[in-house]
Parts: structure tokens; sequence; C-alpha cells
């Protein structure tokens, strides 16, 4: 077993080809919090990605979810798209995510570090945060997330990619478009401290 | 050289003074409501009054004269507009006065930049927690970008409502710290973060529920636990997701000890660097201006006048 990332949460191995993902006690946590949201993640991470996978979503392919609530998946060999960005990739980028809205599931994370690029697709991982619903202001939640981690992580691009992003989940999500940006805005006005002169 | 720093964007005024290696002083007062939360007038009022005896004792520790300051710094924002006209006129008439220059600092950044001096740490990721403001922020490409913050509300107000609503005076944040010493049952509250934000307002709604049910010390204890965890997950995250290898807890929640033990278990962990601020930087200080405007000194010149909404993420860094 090797270890080959530590992320937020987890630490991924990597064994007879399988990816391991552990998602260690935290130190920082009282126990009662550390293992109510690590239990309640492995297992929604698991079932949501399961979900994903049969619905034709490119995801690894989730294997099982052991006693002490490791997730073992498919490897999937290809780069995260945060260290090697370009906006080529966020039309299919906008594709998935419309796809999972539409499942009505919310990712509740779509960062570019969990988005990985191999052989010119994009899978998503890591759905810890994600959840069921299909009401616009949650799935307004994920573009705002993503607006902004474009934003931070990848400044020069930014711009470009979001556009890109955006024209094209408007076009797959139709009528269901205007409710979600009518939302999108409100979280972007509310945003504290926004400089408005 | 001499560099005389105003702070003045909520309830404290503060003066502090700087060579530009060393603080050489850091003199403030806090406006101390009789009921309530912060009154913006009232707050403007006492900063006026107290200018003038702040400024002298500021450069009686420093052991310098006006004469002899060479530069002045005032906090620009963002804060509230009355009490940031305070500082900035203050700033304004000394410099013409005195004939010297000054300059606009953005107070998020002075916060930042009196971290990175204390702890020496030249690259972190810094969680910014005080009344108003929730961020988390790291240098990247000539700015200080914001990777997650607060939905909605700050976590000092959050901690100032509960208070309020426990009875405790504002600001709640020292007893609420003293009560939760005395909690034994953890109650689970509303655990809310997405990507790398965060957001209180369910827990606000939670604990009105369950005043006069739950022991108060468990209320304390359980919010500071829940709290806390979410700022410490969503500040791990953002040393993940860009590969920052420390950790600087500033703003006025940063005094509180459980917060700091967290960030230190955080980080010990995941093999990151931690050093707690003294309480002396964590809170608004003039210091810390001071030496934001010795760093900045060579920026461009802007207006100075008050930006009640000032970002953090628009001001570019060219000293770095
Ligand atoms: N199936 C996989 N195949 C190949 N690499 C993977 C796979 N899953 C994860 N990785 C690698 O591990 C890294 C971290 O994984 P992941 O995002 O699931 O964990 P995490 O960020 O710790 O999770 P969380 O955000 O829930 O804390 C990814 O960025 C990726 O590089
Ligand atoms: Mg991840």
């Amino acid at each position: 077993m090797i270890r080959i990332a530590t992320g937020a949460e987890a630490e991924l191995y990597k064994e007879d080809g399988v990816i391991i993902k552990d998602r260690v006690k935290k130190r920082y946590r009282i126990r009662e919090l550390d293992e109510a949201l690590r239990i309640s993640r492995n297992a929604r991470e698991f079932a949501i990605m399961k979900r994903c996978h049969e619905s034709g979503i490119d995801t690894p392919r989730p294997i099982k979810l052991d006693i002490k609530g490791r997730i073992y998946m498919e490897n999937i060999a290809g780069y995260p798209l945060s260290s090697k960005f370009s906006s080529k990739n966020m039309g299919k980028v906008a594709d998935m995510l419309w796809r999972l809205h539409s499942l009505g599931i919310v990712h509740g994370d779509p960062t570019t570090a969990n988005m990985l690029v191999s052989r010119g697709r994009v899978f998503l991982i890591d759905f810890g945060l994600s959840f069921y619903s299909k009401r616009a202001e949650d799935r307004a939640s994920d573009l705002f997330l993503l607006k902004k981690a474009l934003a931070s992580k990848h400044p020069e691009q930014a711009k470009i990619a979001y556009k890109k992003f955006i024209s094209r989940y408007k076009k797959n999500s139709g009528k269901e478009f205007k409710p979600i940006l009518s939302h999108l805005r409100d979280m972007e006005t509310r945003r504290r401290y926004y400089e408005s002169y | 050289m001499y560099i005389l720093g105003i702070e003045s964007t909520a309830h404290t005024f503060g003066v502090g003074i700087t060579d530009g290696n060393r603080i050489l002083s850091n003199e403030r007062d806090t406006f101390m409501p009789k009921k309530g939360g912060i009154v913006p007038r009232e707050a403007a009022k006492h900063h006026y009054r107290k200018a003038p005896e702040i400024i002298k004792s500021a450069l009686e520790s420093a052991g310098i004269s006006l004469q002899q300051v060479d530069m002045f710094a005032v906090s620009q924002g963002p804060g509230i507009l009355s009490c940031l006209k305070a500082g900035v006129s203050v700033g304004v008439f000394l410099s013409r006065k005195y004939k010297k220059p000054i300059i606009g600092v953005n107070h998020c950044i002075g916060h930042i930049e009196i971290g990175r001096l204390m702890t020496g740490f030249n690259d972190p990721v810094i969680l910014y927690v005080s009344g108003g403001n929730t961020q988390i922020i790291t240098y990247l490409n000539k700015r200080y970008a914001v990777f997650g913050e607060t939905q909605d509300i700050g976590v000092g107000n959050l901690l100032d409502r509960v208070g309020r609503m426990l009875g405790i005076p504002f600001p709640a944040g020292p007893e609420i710290e003293r009560l939760s010493n005395g909690g034994r049952e953890y109650i689970r509250f509303p655990y809310t973060i997405k990507g790398m934000d965060v957001s209180f307002s369910g827990i606000e709604t939670y604990v009105k529920n369950i005043i006069g049910i739950k022991r108060r010390e468990d209320v304390c204890f359980s919010l500071q636990e829940t709290v806390f965890s979410m700022l410490i997950e969503a500040s791990e995250r953002a040393m993940a997701y860009c590969g920052k290898t420390s950790l600087i807890i500033t703003g006025g929640v940063a005094a509180n000890s459980r917060l700091n033990e967290m960030g230190k278990r955080m980080c010990a962990q995941r093999g990151a660097e931690f050093r707690a601020l003294d309480k002396e930087y964590t809170g608004d200080n003039g210091a810390m201006i001071a030496y934001t405007g010795y760093l900045m000194m060579n920026e461009g010149k802007t207006e100075i006048r008050p930006r009640p909404r000032f970002r953090t993420d628009v001001v570019e860094i060219n000293y770095r």
C-alpha cells in the first residue's frame, strides 16, 4: 500500500491498482463531532459516487466501503485539473455538473482539485460534502463555489474559464437556468465587503 | 525612519509606531458600549476624544516626537464609516500639519502583515476572524486572495448574538470561553461547510430554540467546538488546495485559546507550522497599520478616504 496523496480530510493510498480513501481522525475536533462527521461523509461519498457512476457520470467506479469506513475505488490515471489548468476543459466540467444537478445531486466542493483529467475526459471526485437536492439555491451554490475557486486559484484564466463554463451550463440547463442565476446573483451581492463604489 | 499608524475601523482606536524592523509602540483604547453592541456614532465620538492622548502615549513609549515621524499611515477600511472617518481625518490633519506623506492601508492586510512579522512565516494561510470578518486568505499572484469566507455573519458577531441570548454582555467572546470550560455535554449544532466557505445562520437559529433548555456551559462549549471546528476545517481545506504549509490565526476572535489549540493540533497532524500570535497583535491595533504602511511605502499613491467595504483582494501587492 503506497500513499499517493494527502488531501484536506483524507489520506489516499494505492494497492493493486485500487485507490483507498481513508478519512483520518482529526485530532483538533472532539471525538463525538469527529466521528459523526467522518461516518456520515464516508457513507454519503460512497453512495453518491455509486449513483453517479451508475448514471454514466465520469467518476471513479466505487468498489466497496469497508467496516473502517474506507472507500475503495477505481484508480484514475491522470492529474488534478488544478495542477495543469486549462480553460479548454470547462465545457466538459459544465456538462458534468449539469448532469449531476439534473440527477438531483449537489457536489458541495467543486474546486479544480476535485476534477481529474484523464484520457481527454474530466472525472469528478470527492463527494464528502455532496447531498441530494434539486433546489435552485443549492445548485447556485455549486456554481458560486466553482467561480470563486477559479478566481482565487487561477486568476489569469478565471474570466475566460468561467465564461466558457457558464454559457455551456446555461445551454444544458435550459429553462431551469433562470432561477439558478438569480440565486447566484444574490450570493454574489450578499458577499461581504463587496466594493460597491 | 519612523511611521505612525492609526487604526479606527470599529470600536478600537489604536496608534502604533514602527521603524520598519521593529514595533516601537502600540497603544489603544477600546470603546465599551454601556448596553448592546457597537453604536457607530458613539464609537466615533470616543475615537476623536481619545486620539490626542493615545497619539501622545504612543510617541512617548517609542521615545520620539511628532516632528520625527516621517510618514503617517491610516486604516481605510473595511469598517464602520463614522469610525473610519475619525482615524482618516486625524491622519490627514497630522500629515498636513507636519508636511509628511500619508498612506492608506487595508485593515485586513494590516492583520496579515503583522502576523507574518510576528510569526516569521513567509507564505501562510491566514484565518482572519473578528466581529464582522471571517476570511481564509493566502497570497497568490500579487494579491491576498480570499479562498474561504462566511456566507452570512462574521464569527465574532455570532458569538455576540449568542451571548446576548444567554444574557452575556458585549463583547461576549471571553465569557463564552470561560463558560465553555464547564461544558459536559456536546450538543450537535448544525455544521455547515461549503467548499472553503462556512455558514453560521443555522447555528444562530438552532441556539434560539435550546436557550433555557440546555445548560449555558454546554451551549457555550458546543458553540465553540462546532464553530471553531468549521473554521479549522475550512483553513485546512485552503492549505491543501493551495499547498501551503503554515497557518496564522488573527483578528479579535484569535484571542480564544481553544481556537489556537485547534489550529496547532491541525497543523501538527498535517506536518505544517503554527505559532499563536500574542493578543497584543491579534485584535485591532495601530502597529499593524504602521508596519503595513511601511511595506507599502513605494506603492502608487491613492486617494486617502474611508472605504467601508474595502475588500482584501483588490489591493495589488508589489512588495513581496
Ligand atoms: N480515484 C482516484 N484516482 C486517482 N487519484 C485520485 C483518486 N481519488 C483521489 N485521487 C487523488 O487524491 C487527491 C485527494 O482526493 P480527495 O479529493 O478525494 O480527498 P480530500 O481532498 O482529502 O477529500 P476531502 O475534500 O473530502 O477532504 C485528489 O486530488 C487526487 O489527486
Ligand atoms: Mg479534494
